[in-house]
């Protein structure tokens, strides 16, 4: 079966081409579904600007870095603190907002002078902070404001600040992920190799793709020293502005999320030869075969080994304990892109579920191709998808829970169906073989918790 | 030539509406020279009370009302003061024959947005009830090329009814006047604003008459009235002054009466079918290369 129109986009006719059920015996080079296009006028996408993948998503994980976003206020609130990526400094990046806070008349005279008084009054209000990253937003780059210039001119005024400039507006693509293909090339010109860490080990390598979501950093960070390899930088979980600076120091890239960080693991490998290793750091088997590729890249596959080991005499017995409630479970997976990959044959494998449909806000035909091929047959895969298409989707296939973020989950509970938050988690970290514990715990949780159940009960007719 | 009167001009006339006008044209044409010496031919000759909003960020379309005083601007009061001081009294002055002058003002060359200098200063004239009805005519002077959204706020809905271009027989005026007509063209259908015709601000070029004649007529518009070159614009510029105000008897204070006139009365209001370019260059070059 090829693509799929649904029901409810009978007047949108061209969404068709956005929906794909894969059947038996197809493959990838068959059927695609249409991907990173503009969207269809008409449907209601979920996507975000492209300045909010290149804010929320990558720079402002960052945890010793002022984000100063050069727009109106809104901006600055609407892509502050609703992903869920702590640090190990007292979370300084998720306790604050920066904005220059523009109004009508700084966009008609101009908002530079107004971009640095802010500049230097956020690093006097926190003068152990150093580092900066300065945002356009739609407004400041119609007017043409140079952030540039005006960075230029703190960094020399104030002496010992570094600043850098995410010039990605909104609208410069049809999703976020513009934003984050942005603020990795442009990094990689500017930044990396203007800053060196001490090496402390012969293994070296940059964790590329991982933004720490309730701490899925610390357990990658802690696999990692226990097979002796120095991270040079994480990109960016729990990272720091220097440490990214540093990125032409690693020996490899390990990179998880292909999708808003394979072009730095791409630019590295160009200028550096430094070589891009794709992992999965989310389900229990991926998890190992991961530690597995590092090991045997650099000859120490025993130290891998080991900690496989270590790891799953750990946890393995609890994720069994899950695997056996969980088996047979039907749900789906609503995300941004690469957790549709990551996650589809984890599921399978590690927990014996089934994932029946899956929907990318920003995926790119690569992303596609990588879940068709792992997924399930007879599963859904839509791009971009909208509100009512889910609706029909889960009349379809019925599914015990959903994966996704919190604006289409409080829509499926209104059908009485538990959801789990597929950005930021519900208790996470959800990587590693610890992570994949705490994942099926929630799953295990949401389908078996009484609550959905009670819910649909009408109490107004008891007495 | 077919005209398109505009619904309702004559009715609106006899009930003394206020009528909204746009002056544009290229740069440095003597839009605003034309557009202030006929405002004070209005208002002193004809008796009518007319406002002018000066839309160009250099805020220099109401000086010779003013007698060169120098005007806080709409976007200076915003910038320094804050909106609540953009009151009436803060922002509007009069001038020379009880004209109201108002300028919107906006940045230097090369920052920030003047294009939205001109949208906020107009929207905010509006909540004030600047433009009330016990005027007879609101000008709105706008900076040479409509460069953006911004400098085409004076034509959309419910703002400017009609247009005057100002051109002369040079090459590029004509140019400038055929892209306005484009812009014009693209709010005609949902403003209902209209072209009232071109005035010829003369250049002494050769054939000017004669070519911006043919040029009005293929634009479906009329020439509402050439105005002959004379040193004494240039004088009474100098003196910071209209030519009425500076000498009410000079022949150039009779011709600006005479265009005032022309435009009190003007009935032809038209979409205006712009040339192409292949067609304008030939309509130039022909002019231009005759002897």
């Amino acid at each position: 079966m090829p693509l799929k129109l649904f029901k409810c986009d009978e007047t949108i006719p061209e969404r068709e081409k956005h929906c794909y059920i894969k059947a038996p015996g197809e493959d990838i080079t068959e059927f695609l579904p249409a991907s990173n296009v503009e969207t269809i006028p008409g449907t209601l996408s979920e996507r975000g600007c492209s300045f909010c993948g290149s804010k929320l998503v990558i720079g402002g994980v960052l945890k010793d870095t002022i984000q100063l976003i050069h727009g109106p206020i809104g901006c600055s609130y609407d892509t502050w603190h609703t992903k869920r990526y702590p640090s190990d400094n007292g979370n300084f990046q998720l306790k604050y907002a920066w904005s220059s806070d523009l109004k009508e008349k700084h966009i008609v005279f101009g908002g530079e002078k107004q971009l640095k008084k802010s500049m230097i009054e956020a690093f006097k209000e926190f003068p152990e902070i150093k580092r900066m990253i300065v945002y356009t937003t739609c407004a400041t780059a119609l007017i043409g404001d140079d952030p540039k210039a005006v960075a230029d001119d703190v960094m020399e005024e104030l002496g010992d600040v570094d600043i850098f400039c995410s010039q990605c507006a909104g609208f410069a693509g049809v999703s976020q992920s513009k934003g984050h293909h942005v603020f990795n090339i442009d990094w990689m010109k500017e930044k990396v190799g203007t800053h060196e860490v001490e090496i402390t080990s012969e293994y070296t390598v940059n964790f590329i793709g991982d933004y720490n979501i309730q701490g899925d950093t610390y357990i990658l960070e802690d696999y990692m020293k226990r097979m002796g390899i120095q991270i040079i930088a994480h990109f960016t979980g729990n990272g720091t502005y220097d440490s990214l600076r540093s990125m032409h120091q690693a020996k490899l890239n390990v990179t998880n999320c292909a999708r808003s960080a394979g072009y730095i693991a791409n630019e590295l490998k160009k200028k550096y030869g430094i070589p891009r290793l794709d992992v999965d750091t989310w389900g229990f088997d991926y998890t190992a075969e991961a530690l597995r590729k590092v090991g045997i890249f650099f000859g120490i596959e025993d130290r891998a080994e080991k900690v496989i080991a270590e790891e799953i005499t750990k946890w393995k017995p609890k994720l069994d304990y899950y695997k056996e409630r969980l088996t047979g479970k039907k749900v789906c997976i609503w995300t941004g892109g690469p957790r549709l990959w990551h996650w589809t044959k984890a599921f399978e494998d590690d927990l014996g579920m089934q994932v029946l449909a899956m929907s990318s806000k920003f995926g790119h035909q690569e992303d596609f191709e990588k879940v068709i091929s792992r997924g399930r047959e007879g599963t859904y895969y839509i791009d971009d998808a909208n509100e009512l298409e889910f609706f029909e989707v889960l009349g379809q296939i019925k599914p015990d829970m959903v994966l996704t973020g919190p604006r289409v989950g409080e829509l499926v509970k209104k059908l009485h169906l538990p959801y789990i938050n597929g950005h930021a988690y519900h208790n996470g970290p959800y990587m590693g073989f610890e992570g994949a514990v705490n994942m099926a715990r929630d799953m295990h949780n949401a389908i078996y918790s009484p609550l959905m159940k009670l819910a649909a009960i009408d109490i107004r007719e008891q007495k | 030539m077919q005209t398109h009167q505009r619904r309702g001009t004559i009715q609106r006339n006899q009930l003394n509406m206020t009528r909204k006008v746009a002056f544009y044209g290229k740069g440095g044409i003597g839009k605003s020279t034309t557009q202030q010496n006929t405002a004070a031919a209005l208002a002193a000759v004809h008796g009518k009370k007319v406002f002018i909003h000066g839309c160009d960020p250099k805020a220099d379309c109401t000086r010779l009302v003013l007698g060169g005083k120098p005007q806080e601007t709409i976007m200076d009061t915003l910038r320094e003061k804050g909106e609540d001081a953009i009151t009436i009294e803060n922002v509007v002055n009069t001038g020379f024959s009880g004209i109201r002058c108002v300028e919107s003002g906006g940045p230097e060359p090369g920052v920030g947005c003047a294009g939205r200098g001109v949208i906020t200063s107009i929207n905010l004239m509006e909540e004030l009830g600047a433009y009330n009805e016990e005027l007879d005519f609101v000008h709105f002077d706008v900076l040479g090329d409509v460069v953006c959204g911004g400098f085409a706020m004076p034509i959309r809905e419910g703002k400017a009814q009609e247009v005057y271009i100002v051109a002369s027989g040079e090459m590029m005026a004509t140019y400038a006047a055929n892209n306005i007509c484009k812009g014009l063209l693209k709010y005609a259908d949902q403003s209902g604003v209209r072209l009232g015709g071109i005035i010829c601000n003369s250049r002494k070029v050769d054939n000017e008459l004669e070519m911006i004649l043919e040029f009005c007529e293929a634009l479906g518009t009329q020439m509402i009235h050439f105005v002959p070159r004379d040193n004494i614009v240039q004088k009474a510029e100098f003196n910071k002054k209209t030519v009425i105000d500076y000498d009410p008897n000079v022949n150039q204070a009779h011709e600006y009466a005479e265009l005032a006139r022309k435009i009190i009365e003007n009935e032809m209001f038209v979409k205006p079918k712009p040339l192409t370019m292949p067609e304008l260059e030939k309509l130039v070059a022909r002019y231009g290369l005759m002897d």
